[in-house]
């Protein structure tokens, strides 16, 4: 059954982002189900992004987290490096139905930033049933 | 004229010539000048060779590291064989005892005392793996180390954070979990495993229930992807918790 996540979200203008561009609300919470700490913030959505990537400043309010295994990253300067990945849940909250939420797990783990931005990445992406972006209407949709 | 071959230049044409030779029969040449003129060879020219080597799939040079850090009359240089007195290779083994030996002879140190750090010499074999890939990717550039990677404590005179140990956990059982359980993942905490589940949310959740809400690892058991991943510039610089 196609469940239609997001519908109609208009792309939205950030401070300090140059252009309008697509953000769902995102809920990260540690992979135990124990754990009740949830943190709630916008990610963009970024086909550019070959995994999500989760501000450090959100992330660490989760208190100790699950670390996934070590990639290596070349980052816009050339640079390759080997970092950690962390595991987290990641849901994308509906549009406009903010009670619903879809919960991923990718399977990378994730990477943190200090940037104050999130980006949902490919593995999220990739696994969703369709994502289309309006020009016209600079709306976007999610199905999952 | 400036011609003459002395011995620390020919030890640094020897490493040379090892590290960016792939003919095994060519790197077994220049580990005998590296035998045969090991005064001139430093400590840590000599553990970058032994790391490299210990990994080796040609017995001859893991044989020949043996005979090379016998020679070279350094104890402390005695981990490096023990772990090839366990080696699958009967030459190796041969090599590494008689090095041993040597060793001992000069240390005064009992064969007794090898026995208890068998496991000690295993981590250390699998950290070594794990060090010759950075070597590796050091030496083609391909990869910098960071800080956090190589950080706090200190075993046996190699720098090891709770982090590296515990990856060093999963390397040495990645053969047998990418046999036995390949796709699946394994939880590991304070360097122990302590499951292997289809499913990395009821690990996470066996991790809690045993040991509350503790930094641990949850692997993804496959074999790495050597393509780095690319990074916008957007995204701002990777950090760590």
């Amino acid at each position: 059954m196609v469940d239609l996540l997001v519908s109609h979200k208009p792309y939205e203008k950030k401070s300090g982002v140059a252009c309008f561009a697509p953000y769902v609300g995102v809920i990260i919470s540690s992979l135990a189900e124990q754990n009740p700490d949830t943190v709630v913030f916008d990610a963009r959505i970024d086909t550019g992004a070959d995994i999500t990537c989760i501000p450090k400043a959100y992330a660490s309010k989760l208190g100790p987290l699950i670390l996934g295994n070590p990639i290596t990253v070349r980052g816009h300067d050339g640079n390759v490096t080997r970092v950690w990945t962390y595991r987290l849940t990641i849901s994308i909250l509906a549009y406009p139905d903010e009670g619903r939420l879809k919960p991923y797990r990718p399977e990378k783990g994730v990477l943190l930033t200090d940037s104050s931005i999130g980006l949902i990445g490919m593995d999220i992406i990739g696994i969703c049933r369709r994502v289309t972006f309006d020009s016209t209407t600079k709306e976007f949709f999610i199905e999952c | 004229m400036d011609s003459e071959e002395t011995p620390r230049k020919m030890v640094d044409n020897a490493l040379k010539g090892f590290r960016t030779n792939t003919n095994p029969d060519d790197r077994l040449s220049y580990a005998w000048i590296i035998s045969q003129l090991i005064e001139d060879t430093t400590d840590a020219e000599l553990y970058e060779l032994a790391a490299v080597v210990a990994v080796e799939e040609d017995p001859r040079l893991r044989g020949e590291i043996c005979y090379a850090i016998s020679r070279s009359r350094r104890p402390q240089l005695v981990n490096f064989i023990k772990g090839m007195a366990q080696d699958k290779n009967q030459y190796v083994r041969k090599e590494a005892l008689t090095a041993i030996n040597e060793l001992n002879e000069i240390n005064n140190v009992k064969l007794s005392v090898i026995e208890p750090l068998v496991d000690t010499v295993n981590e250390l074999r699998v950290m070594l793996i794990d060090l010759q890939k950075d070597i590796k990717n050091i030496q083609n550039n391909i990869v910098k180390p960071i800080s956090s990677d190589y950080g706090s404590a200190n075993i046996d005179g190699i720098a090891m954070n709770d982090r590296t140990k515990c990856w060093e956990t999963y390397l040495r059982n990645e053969k047998e979990l990418l046999r036995d359980h390949k796709g699946e993942f394994v939880a590991i905490y304070n360097a122990k495993i302590v499951g292997v589940r289809p499913s990395d949310l009821e690990l996470a959740n066996i991790i809690h229930d045993n040991y509350g809400a503790v930094e641990a690892f949850i692997y993804k058991i496959e074999e790495e992807d050597e393509e780095p991943i690319q990074m916008p510039s957007y995204m701002g610089n990777i950090v760590e918790i």
